[in-house]
């Protein structure tokens, strides 16, 4: 029997890769482009996590590298956020005017 | 004799030191934060942000040479080289893009200043500094993880200044497609640095190097292949090369001026930077360099995208009308120029010593670029105003009798745009065409570097007749609306004066810049260290 | 097949036909749920390889965190001038042509790497993680990153910042515009 080694762990994050560009390359919504990177993040994260595992040097290095993306892909979905919700609020502007008038 | 881990704390403990006027820089952005929320002046934002920068400009001088002696005083009498182990490595470029960042900084506060008001004046110069910050990082962080996030230090608040200062749609629509391309880019960046951990096993910039160019001295793995691909692609879209630019002309022409100033400059420098940084061409392994072994694939990609970017970007200047968006073709066609002292140097033979290593070309190209482009928004932030706002080439017209003087900055900048003798550009052009033609290799890529020169200065040719334009609307048109009489900010107008005596300075003595970007750029190589890369 | 396959065979199928609806599926709010899914796989797999903070933290920041922004953002909206825009077979077609083309390079690069035999011991724990993060290397030879860690706490500052600030503007809106651009 074969051993899921680093190399299984690869394909899946390619995987996960060709997915997110997938997104990119179909989805015409903002959000859907960020779920998008979000999957690209992820693959890279695994390879990261995976490769912490299986090279046996140091351990820690790719679990750092890891935590910290994680941190910074919580910090792009937030400024992510706030600026598609002001660009939803300024390009519907036309629509949204008599809503804004009635809650004062 | 130190042992190995007497050396590490040592390197660890000394390291606060060699990141001083970075902290200095993010500690002034904090307290414009809170600033911004007790005071919200303009002015007293400004005054800030100008004591932090002039601080870290104290503390860069009072350091001068001195952190390249300690850091090499950490391993004296042993045998391991602080390239491979140190998290901070200020030699090479590390002094010069930390002069270089708070040079700009500098410009673009003063930039800012008509863009600013007192609501918003913390927020947008706190940002500025921490991208000032992030910027001087790139060239002296030694680690694949510092690298990364010193450039999302820079990425970050960009999308915040493009969406701080003005809210009308067409900035709006700029500011999420940079967002949503830059964060792309990031992605792509992070699985291509994600092969290379998988590669080595280790972060540090330089071990990571000297591991590969160990294992690639025959040839060159597909997953290395594939990994420094997918990195120049990310950076590809930093520097706004083709086929990653389709983003810049609209964000040039949403954007608030002040910002695209910015983006103009300071995504290409850093972008250059860190590319010449993991490509190993700053300091060199003793093994060869990292991605090239015995093929020249790695050239010949960048040699394509050079070619095909500064041909790309002047071609389709020649059809624009919008002022910005002409600057932001104009750009990726000089990206185009900056890319070929990158060729030369990934297809140098690992022994030969030219007198231009091509890295050096690239810089002084960049340095004599951010003069010129950022001087030139600053024109166009100064002669904007809301009863004559500048949006076309034809806007212009009149200038020169109007405002003779900044029309006359105008004109030096364009000059050095175009390559003029006695400016700037024109050195830097020099420089990155001989080097590209004197380039020490052999025959078949001897021939292919010398069509790079030719096909660039043609380049430059065509390149004259859109700059040329833009000095005869100045001239010899007459003004579309009647001048207007409103007070305009100098600041502006002060920044581009700043520029203009660089552009000239260096133009007619290069040596003023070109012996610090050469010191910046030795060709020494770095020993491969047993003891680190036998960890593998 | 040992256990130890089997779990990672579950865990991998799981994340990746998950990640495939997110391509898939044409409502922003499923795609949502799928990416969901596709991080609980991952974090499962991150335990998988004894990396169990990382797992934790994946649940708790991102699926917790990040993904509850995603979906509001998605919620909020999803009646936006680019909602539902079906994708044109041509899109399909070159975007889902090129992955495919992308995805079978890597998994060539992939298959011929040279795997390192599996070693049994565990991944050091959060502890050692945590030091190293405060810069206290646990062995010589290691690096430490502190200074990485000090640089997220500073995009988080602004991010901060940032969001307070947009969300802010909102409540005052077309009086600050000194030269708004209808052009």
């Amino acid at each position: 029997m074969v051993e899921f080694g680093f190399p299984a762990f690869l394909v899946l994050s390619a995987f996960l890769f060709a997915c997110g560009l997938t997104c990119l390359a179909t989805k015409r919504n903002a959000i859907g482009i960020l779920m998008g990177v979000e999957l690209i993040l992820n693959a890279a994260n695994l390879n990261f996590v995976a490769a912490a595992r299986f090279v046996p040097t140091f351990r820690l290095e790719g679990q750092v590298f890891a935590v910290l993306v994680i941190v910074l892909a919580a910090a792009e979905a937030a400024v992510a956020l706030a600026i598609f919700l002001n660009f939803y609020n300024n390009h519907a502007t036309v629509n949204v005017e008599n809503a804004t008038d009635l809650k004062g | 004799m130190k042992s190995l881990a007497d050396v590490q704390n040592a390197l660890l403990a000394g390291a606060v030191h060699f990141v001083l006027p970075e902290v200095v820089l993010v500690g002034t952005a904090c307290l414009l934060f809170v600033l911004a929320v007790v005071y919200p002046r303009r002015t007293a934002a400004v005054g800030l942000a100008l004591i932090g920068l002039t601080w870290a400009v104290a503390l860069t001088y009072s350091v001068g040479s001195g952190e390249t002696t300690a850091f090499w005083a950490f391993v004296e009498g042993t045998p391991y080289s602080p390239h491979l182990l140190a998290a901070i490595d200020p030699t090479g470029l590390a002094a010069l893009i930390r002069w270089l960042a708070l040079a700009s900084g500098f410009i673009f506060v003063l930039l800012a200043w008509p863009e600013i008001q007192d609501h918003n004046a913390g927020e947008y110069l706190g940002c500025l500094l921490v991208m000032i910050a992030g910027s001087s990082l790139i060239g002296r962080v030694n680690d694949l993880v510092s690298l990364f996030l010193a450039l999302e230090m820079v990425s970050i608040p960009t999308y915040v200044l493009l969406y701080l200062p003005l809210r009308g749609r067409g900035e709006q629509e700029a500011a999420v497609k940079y967002f949503l391309l830059s964060i792309l880019s990031s992605g792509v960046l992070l699985f291509g640095f994600s092969y290379l951990y998988g590669l080595t096993g280790t972060t540090n910039l330089g071990a990571l190097l000297a591991v590969l160019s160990a294992a690639h001295q025959h040839a060159i793995t597909p997953m290395a292949l594939i990994a420094i691909l997918m990195v120049i692609a990310a950076f590809g879209f930093r520097i706004s090369a083709v086929p990653f630019q389709f983003y810049a002309p609209d964000v040039y022409q949403g954007g608030p001026t002040g910002v695209v100033a910015q983006i103009a400059f300071i995504p290409k420098f850093i972008g250059f930077v860190a590319l010449v940084r993991v490509l190993g061409l700053v300091i060199r392994p003793q093994d060869g360099l990292p991605f090239e072994a015995s093929t020249t694939l790695i050239p010949l990609v960048l040699w394509v995208m050079a070619i095909v970017t500064m041909t790309f970007g002047n071609v389709l200047a020649l059809l624009q009308d919008d002022l910005k968006r002409l600057l932001a073709y104009s750009g990726i066609a000089h990206s185009g120029y900056m890319l070929i002292g990158i060729v030369v140097a990934c297809g140098l033979p690992g022994n030969s010593t030219p007198a231009l290593s091509g890295v050096d070309a690239t810089l002084f190209y960049l340095i004599a670029y951010g003069l010129m482009t950022v001087g030139a928004f600053a024109l166009i932030l100064y002669w904007n105003s809301q009863e004559r706002p500048i949006r076309t080439i034809d806007n212009l017209g009149g200038l020169g009798e109007s405002h003779p003087l900044s029309a006359a900055l105008m004109t030096v900048f364009l000059f050095s745009l175009i390559g003029m003798p006695m400016t700037a550009g024109f050195a830097g052009k020099f420089m990155l065409f001989v080097s590209a033609f004197e380039a020490p290799v052999e025959p078949p890529m001897q021939n292919l570097y010398r069509i790079l020169a030719v096909v660039a200065a043609v380049n430059a040719a065509i390149g004259a007749v859109y700059y040329l334009r833009i000095v005869g609307v100045m001239y010899l048109r007459d003004p579309l609306h009647p001048v207007s009489s409103a007070r305009r900010a100098v600041l502006p107008l002060f920044a581009a004066c700043l520029c203009a005596i660089g552009t000239v300075a260096f133009g007619v003595y290069p040596r003023l810049i070109a012996d610090s970007t050469q010191q910046a750029t030795p060709l020494v190589e770095v020993p491969g260290n047993a003891a680190v890369v036998a960890r593998m | 097949m040992t256990f130890h396959d089997a779990l990672f065979l579950i865990l991998a199928t799981a994340s990746a036909v998950s990640a495939l609806g997110v391509v898939v599926s044409s409502s922003i709010i499923r795609s949502a749920i799928w990416l969901l899914f596709m991080l609980m796989g991952v974090s499962g797999l991150y335990f998988f390889l004894g990396a169990e903070f990382l797992g934790a933290a994946q649940l708790i920041v991102y699926v917790g965190g990040t993904m509850v922004l995603v979906v509001f953002g998605g919620m909020l909206t999803t009646r936006g001038p680019f909602d539902h825009v079906p994708v044109g077979l041509v899109g399909w077609v070159l975007g889902g042509g090129l992955s495919l083309a992308l995805f079978a390079l890597l998994v060539q690069a992939s298959l011929s790497f040279v795997s390192h035999p599996r070693t049994d011991t565990a991944l050091p724990g959060t502890g050692p993680l945590g030091l190293t993060l405060l810069g206290v290397p646990e062995t010589p030879g290691q690096t430490a990153y502190l200074l990485p860690f000090e640089i997220v706490s500073i995009h988080l500052l602004v991010v901060l910042i940032a969001a307070a600030y947009l969300a802010r503007a909102k409540r005052r809106p077309t009086s600050t515009h000194p030269e708004a651009d209808h052009g």
